[in-house]
């Protein structure tokens, strides 16, 4: 299956009942990568990733003939995956929460006996203070700072102002550093 | 396609606003899957899709089914509907004495029909409720 499909022919196939099966598998081609890694970064599970990443593309698959090109067809997709995966952060905060009491202390110990005084401490910090964060606060962070993704195409994708994602960002970065600051004293 | 802001806007934000962070490294590298991971990726999901579309495609042959017993239903209770208006009002047209012939009259009241004061008044005095009405 040839992959040089532009976003117009895509969106054409998908607007046509007869073509929305084959529109479908270009669509999983194209973008099945990405996506994983996206999700992967998020979640940090390869298992939890494939669960998102699954329910991401049965969701594209039941409400492909929805799509109606008010964004890009990459837009509505990346949504759907950055809903899935933020409703996933949302559940496991909450189960953490239930678990956190009881494997705190046990945790805190192993970090740092693994930690070690060089660039993979600054790493091991960071995503420790990184889950400390509020799941849209997470999302937030993590597609700009790792993603590189602008401001606009956030507030595209997130629903949210330009100005409340860097809010949240700056708000986030706040967070991870006293977490860091408190963890290196 | 995924539009990313030139490379300096983000890293003179990340500098101005948290020069601690790092701007290279491992982290930052693509997630990749395991070896083979798409392949039965695509497979499982293509289990999971096939009940979908089964569901969905048997739901789609039976839509003209469906379509055509509501018709037919509409059409059966448009129908009772007339016939018992019609009914009703054959009945009342039985009913008004003033509309029989003298014979069909002096038959039914033979029989003892049942039939209000006004009704025999009417008859005796040989007017119908439109004449008593004017």
């Amino acid at each position: 299956m040839h992959l040089n499909y532009s976003e117009e022919q895509l969106c054409k196939m998908v607007k046509n009942p007869k073509e929305q099966e084959g529109a479908f598998k270009v669509i999983l081609k194209m973008y099945q990568e990405q996506l994983y890694s996206l999700i992967r970064r998020m979640v940090n599970s390869h298992e939890d990733t494939d669960d998102i990443l699954q329910n991401t593309f049965l969701k594209v698959y039941r409400y492909i003939h929805t799509f109606e090109h008010k964004s890009s067809l990459y837009t509505w997709i990346y949504r759907i995956a950055i809903n899935e995966t933020l409703g996933f952060l949302e559940q496991q905060k909450a189960q953490k929460r239930v678990q956190e009491s009881a494997t705190r202390q046990a945790n805190e110990s192993y970090h740092y006996e693994v930690q070690t005084h060089n660039e993979e401490k600054i790493w091991s910090l960071l995503n420790e203070g990184i889950e400390t964060l509020p799941a849209r606060q997470k999302m937030v962070f993590k597609l700009r700072y790792f993603e590189k993704m602008s401001y606009t195409e956030m507030a595209d994708l997130l629903k949210v102002s330009e100005g409340s994602l860097k809010a949240s960002f700056h708000h986030a970065l706040h967070k991870i550093s006293t977490f860091i600051k408190q963890k290196s004293e | 396609m995924k539009t990313q802001e030139p490379k300096n806007e983000w890293e003179e934000e990340i500098k101005e606003i948290a020069p601690w962070l790092p701007l290279n490294g491992s982290f930052f590298e693509k997630k990749e899957a395991p070896k083979g991971y798409f392949e039965e990726f695509e497979k499982h999901l293509k289990e999971k899709i096939n009940p979908i579309t089964k569901k969905g495609s048997g739901l789609i042959r039976l839509r003209p089914l469906l379509a055509m017993a509501a018709g037919f239903l509409l059409l059966i209770s448009i129908g009772i509907y007339y016939w018992s208006n019609v009914t009703a009002n054959k009945k009342d047209v039985e009913y008004d004495i003033s509309t029989l012939s003298t014979e069909e009259a002096a038959l039914w009241l033979s029989e003892e029909a049942i039939i209000s004061e006004l009704d025999l008044q009417l008859y005796v005095d040989g007017m119908t409720l439109t004449e008593l009405q004017k």
